[in-house]
């Protein structure tokens, strides 16, 4: 039926168009194709897209998080895009925080010896007697987790590691995400990205 | 609540502890000792936790005020926005240089151009190959898909449409490299390069297989090239990514002909599309100076030989092959199911509870991380179970299906062989010609380019030549 219609088109703009350029049959299907394909895509983008947000980016729930350390290797990026955030606002401020020092420390000084940081990132600051305020270096964090977990076994929890979006460079598929084992890092929408409770 | 009470006693303990232990090491080593009971504790109240502090702020006496938490930078929408606009903007550029001013000048530069925006300041995401598994997810799963990757996906299929594979030609940051390491292509022998061209067909529907049963986005996971745009992967992606490269000296474009996913795409959209690249800008004389052009062995020669094969043999083999159309189907489904259950072992739920189990019989610490992150239960094991069971079920779908569409496109490549076309000219496989404009400087009726009197002899001399190549045909 289709291939007949076809025919006596073609046969139809001989007679009447210009001979010069028929319609063949060829160019026909081509067209046809076209606007299938167009319609193929218009109506299952409208159909099957779920255009919620105009843009997502990828985010550690710290709720979830077991500071296993591997964010600090799994990025991509080196170092990892995963810094430590610290949450001021839930710091104990104490004297001997959990974040900084390690268990086994035999001085609570600022010797690298006691502290846990790996790269020395925290930066500990006396403020009175005895509180001391505990600021993170991003630029030499490398996202370890270390910290977070001491300050979450003995300590408010104030730091946790989150994905930094400046230096994130938004993988389509997060590497780190994919080998997470709490499956705590997920995509979310800017407008709520950085959980600000914490 | 009986957890926010543990939590204050805790809490309590060490305050007195503080107390009582002027010396702060002391204090330590009974907080070891206490950490480790109160783990649990601990674990089981972290929502209380962010209720409560275990440790109070305390109200300072100087005055001091805490700062503000850096939160961060969250890059503004509207750089999404300026990547799609870059797009847009470089497929206009490269239509127009391939289409209307064939220049190959035009389309190097902006091979370049996409190459260092795309490729190297991008990072290589977003990018259309990839945006295929997240247009599939979004369709399959509860998947948002976001603005830009939808239009990455979208815009290059358009202006296939209308224009062919011009996305390819310079715009495509994947296709940019391989361009640009392309020193002396060599031809492939036809059965070798039509045997790998299926491999993109493979690649795909697994692909979209994986994406839609929420598998992993596995285009992203072995992209040859991204190692290179962020300057650092993994080893084994570095040597992908190397081992193409080199390759690509003498087999051009590697990628593009025998691996893309979004190349297939590409190809059906431009078998359609309404302009594609012209090797002549007027009526093709034939004088075979472009046959040796193209690096991707897309120009077709014209069919002027007499056939040497009886038609009614050539029709029996076309019936033969469309009798087997169905039994390719059938044996693709066939084969598709025989595999899923070793796709299916791919997916991370299902590997997961593998693991799991396997750490329980065996009592191996391998998983630890899993068991602890994800708290073990037998509720969660319940739950896994049922992901993994239906992740299984809906792969072993995807599978037959998968399997189906690969017999498809083996019995229509074996019916498209055995229909003989006429033509009267040289001209560019719209299908698989990436618009790269090489073709046009060969050909002696396009623009003559202003050249030294030097070159200009050489190019009579390749005309003389070609008319010699004439004669003795």
């Amino acid at each position: 039926m289709k291939k007949q219609s076809e025919d006596s088109n073609e046969k139809k703009t001989e007679v009447t168009g210009n001979p010069q350029i028929p319609v063949n049959r060829r160019e026909f299907l081509k067209t046809a194709g076209r606007f299938l394909a167009l319609s193929v895509l218009g109506a299952g983008l409208l159909k099957f897209v779920k255009l919620k947000s105009p843009v997502t980016v990828w985010q550690i729930d710290p709720r979830k998080c077991i500071h296993c350390g591997r964010c600090a290797t799994e990025c991509v990026l080196n170092p990892s895009a995963v810094r430590c955030v610290h949450a001021y606002e839930a710091c104990g401020y104490c004297k001997l925080c959990g974040g900084y020092y390690r268990p086994n420390a035999s001085q609570l000084n600022t010797a690298a010896e006691s502290q846990l940081c790996p790269t020395g990132a925290i930066k500990r600051t006396f403020i009175e007697d005895p509180y001391f305020k505990y600021q993170i270096d991003e630029d030499l964090c490398n996202g370890c987790g270390k910290c977070v977990k001491g300050c979450a076994s003995f300590g408010n929890g104030s730091l946790y590691l989150q994905v930094r979006h400046h230096i994130c460079v938004g993988c389509n598929e997060c590497r780190i995400a994919t080998r997470c084992p709490a499956q705590a890092i997920s995509l979310v929408t800017t407008d709520q990205a950085y959980w600000k409770e914490s | 609540m009986i957890f926010l009470n543990s939590e204050q006693v805790l809490r309590k303990t060490e305050l007195l502890l503080r107390k009582f232990f002027g010396n702060e090491s002391a204090l330590q080593a009974v907080a070891s000792i206490l950490r480790k009971y109160s783990f649990f504790l601990i674990l089981l109240s972290v929502t209380a936790a962010d209720a409560q502090s275990r440790f109070p702020r305390p109200e300072f006496q100087s005055g001091y005020e805490s700062p503000e938490t850096n939160f961060g930078i969250i890059r503004s929408v509207v750089y999404y926005y300026i990547d799609v606009a870059v797009l847009l903007a470089a497929l206009c550029a490269a239509a127009y240089f391939v289409l209307k001013k064939r220049s190959r000048k035009g389309i190097f530069a902006l091979t370049v151009l996409s190459l260092a925006y795309f490729g190297f300041y991008k990072k290589g995401c977003v990018c259309s190959i990839g945006a295929i598994q997240n247009v599939t997810a979004s369709a399959f799963s509860g998947y948002a898909i976001p603005l830009t990757s939808a239009l990455f996906f979208l815009l290059p299929l358009l202006f296939s449409l209308f224009f062919g594979r011009v996305y390819c030609s310079s715009v495509c940051p994947l296709g940019a490299v391989q361009e640009l390491v392309i020193l002396k292509p060599k031809r492939l022998p036809r059965r070798l390069s039509a045997v790998l061209g299926f491999i993109p067909h493979i690649y795909l529907g697994l692909a979209v297989l994986f994406a839609a049963t929420g598998a992993g986005f596995i285009i992203c996971r072995f992209d040859p090239f991204v190692g290179i745009f962020r300057l650092g992967a993994p080893l084994g992606m570095i040597i992908f990514g190397t081992s193409l490269l080199v390759i690509g000296t003498v087999v051009a474009r590697p990628y593009c002909r025998f691996l893309c996913p979004y190349g297939v795409l590409l190809g059906l959209t431009s078998l359609v599309s309404k302009w594609t690249v012209r090797i002549s800008p007027g009526a093709c004389i034939n004088c075979r100076l472009c046959e040796n052009a193209c690096p991707v062995d897309a120009i077709q020669l014209p069919s002027t030989e007499p056939v040497r094969e009886q038609r009614s043999r050539s029709v029996g083999r076309l019936k033969v092959f469309l009798i087997l159309f169905p039994l390719w189907i059938a044996a693709g489904s066939f084969t598709g199911w025989l595999l899923s259950d070793l796709v299916s072992a791919r997916h991370p739920q299902v590997k997961l509870l593998r693991g799991i189990e396997a750490n329980e019989n065996s009592g191996s610490s391998a998983q630890s991380l899993e068991r602890e992150g994800l708290r073990i239960n037998d509720e969660v094991i319940a739950i896994l179970n049922s992901q993994a069971a239906s992740a299984q079920k809906k792969t072993k779908t995807g599978m037959i299906l998968l399997g189906a569409y690969l017999g498809t496109v083996t019995g229509i490549y074996l019916i498209r062989q055995s229909i003989r076309k006429k033509r009267i000219e040289y001209s560019a496989d719209p299908s698989s010609c990436i618009s790269c404009g090489r073709c046009y400087k060969y050909c002696p009726k396009n623009k003559p380019p202003r050249v030294s009197p030097k070159q200009q002899l050489s190019q009579e001399e390749r005309l003389a030549l070609g008319s010699q190549q004439r004669q003795v045909i």
